[in-house]
């Protein structure tokens, strides 16, 4: 049975195993479809806005949302 | 995936060591993980007092930029940017690693993630075996295309900084710390609780299933 996740955006910095896997099929292999979901206008919310104790950040926003199950921190 | 961090400064900058950075300006992007190595790299070389930071973009393009035109004394970088900064002649006065945790909400069962924890594991074993080949992806998978980046040769990253190993169970204690840590600067509060923050059975039957 073909499984499906989805997961917010990665870059190289932190999900290059992702991307890998993605390329190279690797987790279709493992019976796994990966997506990663899109942002909207306005996701993107500058992090300057935010204060140490109240951070502003895109990091789960997507899960939040209910748009993505998994997001890496 | 591991995550190098470099605590960088202007070309010609008189800062040659984190305690060089005590009361100077720091950019980080409060939120990212980013943002707390820089604290840690910080904290690690002065007293708390003596940190002084604000918030800046999470676009590391865009605090690169801000720093060259001297917005602020230091900023904090990931690869590719890590790369440019050296090449632009920016001093590295620290760098360190940590890791990035993926978060699951309960929809992900112990079979879902068992197979993305399969899958990351074989990415890690191809990228460990070739990372010279690899480090394209610092290159085609950044924040957007910049010049900066696109000018980098595959040979100009440093190897050492790409760090790449398979996923493990999050170690209860190293959580328990996060936290803890976390809380001492005021970005959580209340007591750390292993069940609202780790699935031990889903993460146990994830990571058995290999």
């Amino acid at each position: 049975m073909l499984r499906t996740m989805v997961i917010e955006p990665v870059r190289a910095f932190n999900g290059m195993d992702v991307l890998v896997a993605l390329d190279e099929d690797l987790f279709a292999a493992e019976g796994l479809e990966v997506q990663c979901a899109s942002r909207e206008p306005g996701d993107m919310r500058s992090t300057a806005d935010g204060t140490l104790e109240q951070p502003v950040s895109a990091q789960g926003l997507l899960q939040k949302r209910g748009a993505a199950s998994m997001y890496q921190a | 995936m591991v995550v190098c961090g470099a605590l960088i400064v202007a070309p010609h900058a008189s800062i040659y060591t984190p305690q060089d950075l005590a009361h100077r300006l720091v950019a980080l992007d409060y939120g990212n993980g980013t943002a707390y190595a820089g604290l840690q790299m910080l904290e690690s070389a002065m007293p708390r007092e003596a940190v002084n930071t604000r918030s800046f973009d999470a676009n590391t393009a865009k605090r690169f930029a801000a720093l060259m035109a001297g917005e602020f004394d230091a900023t904090v970088v990931q690869e590719p940017w890590i790369t440019v900064a050296e090449k632009a002649g920016c001093r590295l006065v620290s760098t360190t690693f940590f890791y990035g945790t993926w978060v699951a909400n309960d929809t992900i069962d112990a079979e879902t993630y068992g197979a993305f924890v399969r899958a990351t594991t074989e990415a890690a074993r191809r990228i460990n075996a070739d990372k010279r080949s690899y480090v394209r992806y610092f290159k085609t998978h950044d924040f957007e295309p910049t010049p900066e980046v696109q000018a980098l040769s595959l040979d100009d990253f440093n190897l050492s900084r790409l760090q790449v190993k398979a996923p493990e169970p999050i170690p209860e204690a190293d959580a328990r710390w996060d936290w803890d840590w976390m809380s001492s600067w005021g970005v959580l509060s209340g007591e750390y609780d292993i069940e609202s923050q780790i699935n031990v059975a889903v993460q146990a039957a994830a990571h058995a299933g290999g």
